[in-house]
């Protein structure tokens, strides 16, 4: 039954046609996580979706995981070479305890994009990082205050050196255009004034600095408001602006629920929520997640499985170690390389993640994280219940792995490999694994 | 019950004897050179880890001892076609077993996660179990058992041509041998009766064979033979009845090759395992064609392996040689080569004749690892035409012309490397750090350590040097580096030119570039180029002290490696490798420390390391060698 | 005053055309990458020249005195030069170039450069790449722009940077990240058993799929492409893995690779590749003579390759460096940074011969060649007459275009 337009956003409660299994867990995990096991995911499904959806925002586990992962930062911080960076987020979102958090923070790396082959010290990359990893969750206001003089962003945007005769308009026009409004919300002579606002704002010796000789103290006009601003006052006449919370809200609803997004009235509800809770990140996703829309049966399986969580999710729900430089190689090729992002907007994702290229990337990345796996404990586990009835075990893994039924003749194909292929158990569990990957089906979430 | 147990235990064996033809006969199907070739290695290695121990103690008490293994060797090889392709001997494995198992390293290495992973698996517990009922039903514990059963030694041969594999383990117990050859067979007749293989026992005149689908097992008198191929079995047997009834060795066996009779009279006292290789035989399948060649397409191959390209190319046959006691590894490799009829475009790694050699060794207090050898740069450029094929020739005038431009305008092919007495020095050397000034990672200093033919051309070196390093000053890569100031110094006859960063304004501490601080000393016809100062000048301090030096070398190239020092640099950095483990290897911080942990411990164990590459007049060698420490309880 | 994007939209139409064009599988636009033949899409193939082009040793004034006064340990002697005419010729390596212009295959575009030029390598490397316009976005090349805005590139995967290495500037997109490929593996199914799980993908993705989900069937037809690309590339490679036409050089493995994708029928219409070391200071002759061959012997295997594979017509070779090099020598026999150089394009249907004069060496702007061409007149031609790209919105002005094709 389709999901009425004015019901969308009520909350979900789970009912006898959309019950909460393993199947909308799964839907869960997909979106908000990287991936579980299936002992994990059998755990969500017990303690319900309440239970769940705290536990999300909870983030039980992260002091001691950052004290744990501390130390390396340290190390990378004095190396020059920014790609080990790409390795050391990967290694920390397969290993974290907090994946919401975590996988928001990939969000909003995308969101604020800077490479690190252009900004090359890591300690600015780091310093963002841990800057949007602080604010994932909490309010975007003071996220893009702390952006605005974020080392990292203003290397990125060559935006060190901004003297009040000659305004650098970059970080400006990236402000409106890919951080809070969108574009046509503004004009370019909004964007010669709000850079006027930002003159002074330096980098020196690898720290922000702000520079009163070179402000500009003259009056500015933009966004219909005038004054004597600074950079901190222009940023919240930014956010101010009514496009912003529309803008927001579309940008979490696409990373969180469709990637073919529905027009501005159908996500004024969560756009509502960001202005009243003065951009109050954890409220809006909360009112996402909860919401019926997000729950239906056409949201399970809309969207297009992006390389970093499809690879993470996978070696997490398989429980594999492996080699984070050579996964870093493979995530680059599959397009998705953290702290890489390819221009300054960012992963468009959806339907770019897929090309002739990527498609056997990804049936590659997934036999390689097999192997890895098979080379250490193996999987014979992952086979619940009788051996001897592949189409039973087959089915569960399927279950777990792909958000959307696969076609009878498309099942019965891996039931054939389970039953026929090679080897013992372990083996045949791999080589199903690899079989699931390769399929269409699994590249959606 | 019982059947339960013996399932049980019936499948290790099987797996064993699986594993068995695997390795003797799988190469049938596989014809692929490379992989014969990575077979031959895996046999090689096998043997070689398997019988790896000591005898070094039996030479220091009997030199005497030396014949007596030749005549082992020449027993054994009495055995094999006089055209065996590669032939190995151990001589008394069961000690070697017996002293591996007793080093105190064992014990450590068995605490490896990994190992422990594969101690645990259900394939060695298996395993276990089925070595305790061999060892019931033969009624003796499987070392003395093996020792008394190889007390001839074991023989192993391989023949490329026809792929045929045996090995031959001669008895001093001809009844223990007996016993256990029997339960053996026990074992491979139900093996093969379960599985609908062949299995035939066929007596001949002085004992008898066991056939199975891809395996013959032989035994006569004290020997085992063991082969892939029945007609191999049966030729070896052959030759084992015509070597017992005659007392000369038969000159159709590999004993009357006169290369492998060669190879044997140069055999060193003191090796445990023994290996020979037909190299015309391998060159003449095509194996590792590279290998063989002659030369290289790598610049930097050919400046390290350009001799070993050059005696492989003809060398008749090789030799190696491992001996392992509880204080030291050592292992050989040789071939035959003829230094003095050496080519003259390898003069400058050979040197005229073949009588280059390595610059003495430095004495200076607290290095981690120094290399001298006999290489003359400027040599290996001006024949580089005749070295290399046209388009590395093509690669190396870019290089050139960068490198030139770098050195300002300086022919860097001619004139700077033409400028260097061959014999040269590299030294490693952890190096303490300022306050203030004291990188996350903590890299040795390095130094290059050369003469020049003409001491009056260190100030040309200088001028590059320094327009080098105010390069590094304009150079912008986002990380806006502190800045470096060039200071030249003069005292006690050397003088040093030393780039040094400004600190004092950045406030940001553990600078990676807090490492180098990159020197160029001259003392006298000496050119030390190194990564820190304070190296540069302790080494150009040394050169003025006579009686420093060590002898005179005996060899092209040595290489030498302290364990004790290594392990310090490498627990200065600790963090920086539990963090490298952990990225490598997708691991916890717990487990990655464990790993690191067991590496320095290990460390601890291990006293210092040496390479040693040798031209003599008549043969080209390679010596490795590895020495154990009792650790300190630091 | 219009916005960047109000521009596009007036330039290319409606916006949310161009964005429904790549939304909706090309299967329900008509035209599925499978059926449609691509003998009509012509390739680009870019080759930088990284480092400066020494132009003068290249294409050399043979005819002019005062080359060899200029030259005077580096020109290449009257009797060593591959003639021409009788004021120019190649450098003796450039053998390759020489057959490609006995087979009327290569342009030669003489003293291309810009206003004001710039010596610093990256200064005027970013020019080039970003066609004077680096002050609009930090992000945007030339053929990133077309990847991202023109319509008649909006099939899949429209371009490739081939090699390792930072990507070029010049393919740096806003919206369609072009994809850095070090290897053809990447298109290669490679694992362990690569047959077996190959057969399997075949089997399960000639199942019709996704009936009413449109992102599903969008999947699945790149899936097809995929594989197929995959299996071709599989048989062009087992074909003559060992018989390669091309030189063992790095310029002559990058073009096999290229020339294999474009065999493999991949839908790809720009290839970018770069060919570095021509930054030659110092004792340059032996260095040059080493780069140039490489370069013109890799080229002809190149074109040869096409020609027997019957897509020679289809393939233009654009050559270019960020500058030329001081007609002066420097004192260590080698060449600082200059101004104008000339460019190459090699292909079936270029107009073969050079297209103008060779600069003058006796009005020279501080010691260095005027330019007599604009490269973005290059750019424009290859645009419009090539690629059928309308160039005044690629290149933020309206340049004269060349006669570099053959009508």
């Amino acid at each position: 039954m389709p999901l009425d337009r004015n019901d969308a956003w009520l909350s979900w409660q789970p009912s006898q046609s959309e019950p909460w299994d393993r199947r909308r867990a799964g839907h869960l995990v997909r979106r908000a996580f990287f991936g579980t096991t299936m002992g994990d995911l059998d755990r969500l499904v017990d303690q319900g979706l309440e239970a769940t959806l705290d536990e999300l925002f909870a983030g039980a586990g992260r002091e001691s995981f950052d004290d744990e992962m501390r130390p390396m930062e340290r190390v990378l911080s004095s190396t020059q070479d920014p790609r080990s960076l790409a390795s050391w987020w990967l290694l920390r979102m397969s290993r974290t305890p907090c994946q919401f958090l975590e996988k928001m923070t990939l969000f909003w790396h995308g969101h604020f994009a800077t490479t690190a082959s252009k900004v090359i010290d890591p300690r600015a990359m780091l310093a963002q990082n841990r800057l949007l990893r602080e604010h994932a969750l909490g309010s975007f206001v003071p996220m893009v205050e702390g952006i605005s003089k974020d080392v990292a962003m203003l290397v990125y945007l060559d935006s060190t050196d901004n003297r009040k005769t000659r305004p650098n308009e970059n970080y400006a026009r990236e402000l409106m255009e890919l951080f809070c409004l969108g574009p046509g919300n503004y004009t370019e002579a909004d964007i010669k004034e709000l850079a006027r606002c930002f003159t002074g704002w330096e980098v020196r010796r690898g720290k922000f600095r702000f520079n009163a000789n070179q402000h500009d103290r003259g009056s500015k006009t933009f966004l219909g408001k005038t004054g004597n601003f600074g950079g901190d006052e222009a940023v919240r006449i930014v956010l101010d602006h009514p496009a912003s919370s529309r803008f927001l809200a579309r940008k979490l609803i696409n990373w969180l629920v469709v990637d073919d997004l529905p027009d501005d009235e159908f996500c004024e509800p969560v756009a509502r929520t960001l202005r009243e809770t003065d951009f109050s990140i954890g409220a809006a996703i909360r009112q996402i997640l909860a919401s019926r829309w997000f729950w239906c049966d056409e949201q399970i399986g809309s969207k297009v499985r992006g390389p970093v969580e499809m690879a993470i999710g996978l070696v997490r729900g398989l429980g594999v170690d492996m080699n984070m430089n050579q996964f870093g190689d493979r995530m680059e090729q599959l397009g998705q390389l953290p702290m890489f992002p390819p221009n300054v907007k960012g992963w468009e994702g959806g339907r770019q993640w897929i090309n002739a290229s990527t498609f056997i990337g990804r049936v590659n990345l997934v036999a390689a994280i097999v192997a890895a796996g098979n080379a250490g404990n193996g999987f014979g586990a992952l086979a619940r219940g009788n051996d001897s009835d592949a189409r039973e075990w087959v089915s569960e893994l399927v279950e777990w792995l792909v958000p959307v039924a696969l076609p009878q003749a498309s099942f019965d194909q891996i039931v054939e490999i389970a039953k026929n292929a090679r080897g013992g158990l372990e083996e045949r569990v791999g080589e199903v694994i690899c079989a699931i990957g390769a399929t269409p089906e699994f590249q959606l979430n | 019950m019982t059947r339960v147990a013996l399932d049980y235990l019936d499948f290790p064996l099987g797996a064993c004897m699986r594993t068995f033809h695997f390795v003797l006969c799988e190469h049938r199907t596989c014809p692929a050179p490379s992989r014969v070739a990575r077979r031959l290695t895996a046999i090689v290695a096998t043997l070689a880890l398997v019988f790896a121990t000591d005898r070094v103690e039996a030479l220091q008490t009997d030199t005497s001892s030396q014949p007596a293994a030749d005549n082992e060797a020449l027993a054994g090889a009495a055995l094999f076609p006089r055209d065996t392709t590669l032939f190995v001997h151990v001589a008394g494995p069961g000690k070697l077993v017996e002293r591996v198992l007793e080093h105190p390293l064992r014990e450590k290495i068995e605490e490896l996660e990994q190992v422990r992973a594969v101690l645990r698996g259900p394939q060695w517990v298996q395993a276990k179990l089925a070595l305790a009922y061999l060892e019931a039903r033969v009624g003796e514990k499987w070392i003395p058992a093996l020792t008394s059963m190889t007390g001839g030694g074991i023989h192993a041969g391989f023949d490329l041509k026809t792929g045929s594999v045996a090995i031959a383990a001669h008895a001093d117990d001809e009844g223990l041998l007996s016993k256990t050859a029997g339960e053996v067979l026990g074992f491979a007749r139900g093996e093969a009766e379960t599985n609908g293989k062949p299995f035939k026992i066929v007596s001949v005149h002085n004992g008898k064979i066991a056939d199975m689908e891809k395996m013959s097992i032989g035994r006569f008198g004290k020997w085992l033979l063991v082969s892939n191929k029945p007609d191999y079995l049966r030729a070896l047997a052959e030759r084992l009845d015509r070597a017992t009834s005659n007392a000369a060795h038969d000159e159709d066996s590999l004993a009357g090759n006169v290369n492998f009779r060669a190879a044997l009279g140069r055999r060193t006292a003191d090796s445990d395992a023994w290996v020979f290789a037909d190299l015309q035989a391998i060159r003449g399948a095509g194996l590792a064609p590279e290998l063989f060649a002659g030369s290289t397409d790598e610049p930097a191959a050919e400046l390290i392996f350009g001799g070993v390209f050059e005696a492989l190319r003809d060398a008749p046959f090789a030799a190696a040689s491992l001996a392992v006691a509880t204080d030291r590894i050592a292992a050989r490799l040789e071939v035959p080569f003829d230094a003095a009829d050496s080519p003259a475009v390898r003069e400058y790694l050979l040197g005229t004749g073949g009588r280059g050699r390595a610059p003495r060794a430095m004495h200076i207090p607290g290095l981690i690892a120094q290399v001298e050898t006999y290489r003359d740069l400027g040599g290996w450029w001006s024949n580089k035409e005749a070295l290399f094929p046209e388009n590395v020739v093509a690669g190396l005038a870019q290089g050139d012309s960068q490198l030139s431009t770098v050195f300002g305008g300086v022919d860097f092919g001619n004139e700077v490397l033409g400028a260097l007495q061959p014999g040269m020095r590299l030294l490693v050397k952890q190096q303490e750090f300022a306050k203030g000034q004291s990188p996350d990672i903590q890299l040795p200093a390095f130094a290059l350590v050369t003469r020049l033919q003409n001491p009056a051309d260190a100030r040309r070196f200088r001028i590059s040097f320094q327009s080098l390093v105010g390069l590094l000053n304009l150079s912008d890569d986002g990380m806006e580096r502190p800045q470096i100031e060039i200071i030249t110094s003069r005292e006690e006859g050397i003088e040093l030119t030393a780039g040094e960063y400004w600190a004092e304004n950045d406030t940001r501490d553990g600078l990676f570039i807090y490492n180098f601080s990159p020197a160029l000393a001259f003392q006298d016809d000496y050119m030390i180029l190194s990564s820190s100062r304070d190296f540069a000048r302790e080494i150009a301090l040394a050169t003025k002290t006579p009686g420093n030096e060590s002898a005179d070398s005996e060899s092209n190239t040595h290489i030498h490696v302290e364990a004790d020092t290594l392990r310090r640099a490498i627990e200065v950095n600790r963090q920086a490798l539990v963090a490298q483990t952990m990225i490598d290897n997708g691991l916890s911080r717990e487990n990655a420390e464990s790993r690191v942990d067991m590496a320095l411990e290990i460390l601890k164990y291990t006293r210092d390391a040496m390479i040693d590459y040798r031209v003599e007049p008549q043969t080209m060698s390679l010596e490795f060698q590895l020495r154990f420490a009792k650790p300190s309880p630091n | 005053m219009t916005t960047r994007r109000q521009f596009i939209q007036t330039t290319f139409g409606s916006a949310a055309l161009v964005s429904l064009s790549r939304a909706v599988p090309s299967v329900l636009l008509g035209a599925s990458a499978q059926a449609r033949s691509r003998a009509g899409e012509k390739i680009l193939v870019v080759i930088e020249l990284g480092g400066g082009n020494d132009g003068l040793n290249t294409v050399v004034p043979h005819g002019d005195d005062a080359y060899y006064q200029n030259r005077f340990t580096l020109a290449i002697p009257k009797n060593q030069v591959a003639r021409i005419d009788d004021h120019i010729g190649f450098h003796p390596s450039l053998g390759g170039f020489s057959r490609l212009l006995d087979e009327n295959r290569l342009s030669i575009v003489q003293g291309v450069g810009y206003p004001n030029p710039n010596r610093s390598h990256f200064e005027s490397m970013d020019l080039w790449h970003t066609a004077h316009r680096i002050e609009e976005s930090a992000q945007l090349g030339w053929l990133g722009r077309c990847i991202d805005e023109s319509p008649v590139l909006q099939g899949e995967l429209p371009g490739i940077h081939y090699g390792q290495g930072r990507q070029p500037r010049a393919l740096g997109t806003r919206i369609r990240p072009v994809p850095s490929i070090a290897s053809l593996d990447q298109f290669r199914v490679n694992s362990g058993d690569n047959r077996r799980l190959t057969e399997q993908i075949r089997r399960d993705l000639g199942r019709p799929r996704g009936s009413g989900n449109q992102l599903l069937a969008y999947i699945h037809e790149s899936a097809q492409v995929a594989l197929r690309t995959s299996e071709r590339l599989e048989s062009v490679i087992e074909d003559d893995d060992d018989a390669s036409t091309f030189p063992a050089t790095q310029a002559g493995r990058k073009l096999d690779a290229i020339a294999r994708l474009i065999d493999a029928d991949l839908p790809t219409r720009v290839y970018y590749m770069t060919h570095d070391g021509f930054d030659t200071h110092s004792n340059q002759a032996e260095a040059h003579a080493g780069l140039l061959r490489e370069l013109g012997d890799a080229t002809e295997a190149f074109m040869r390759n096409l020609g027997e594979r019957g897509h020679a017509d289809r393939v233009a070779v654009m050559m270019f460096s960020e500058f030329g090099r001081r007609v002066r020598e420097n004192a260590s026999r080698g060449t600082d940074h200059g101004t104008a150089g000339p460019m190459f394009l090699a292909g079936g249907v270029v107009n073969s011969g050079p297209v103008n004069k060779h600069p003058a060496l006796t009005d020279l702007e501080e010691g260095d060649l005027r330019f007599s061409v604009d490269y973005r007149s290059v750019y424009a031609t290859v645009l419009e007459q090539w690629l059928g790209v309308r160039s005044p919105a690629i290149l933020g002005d309206r340049y004269s275009q060349l006669e570099l094709f053959r009508t």
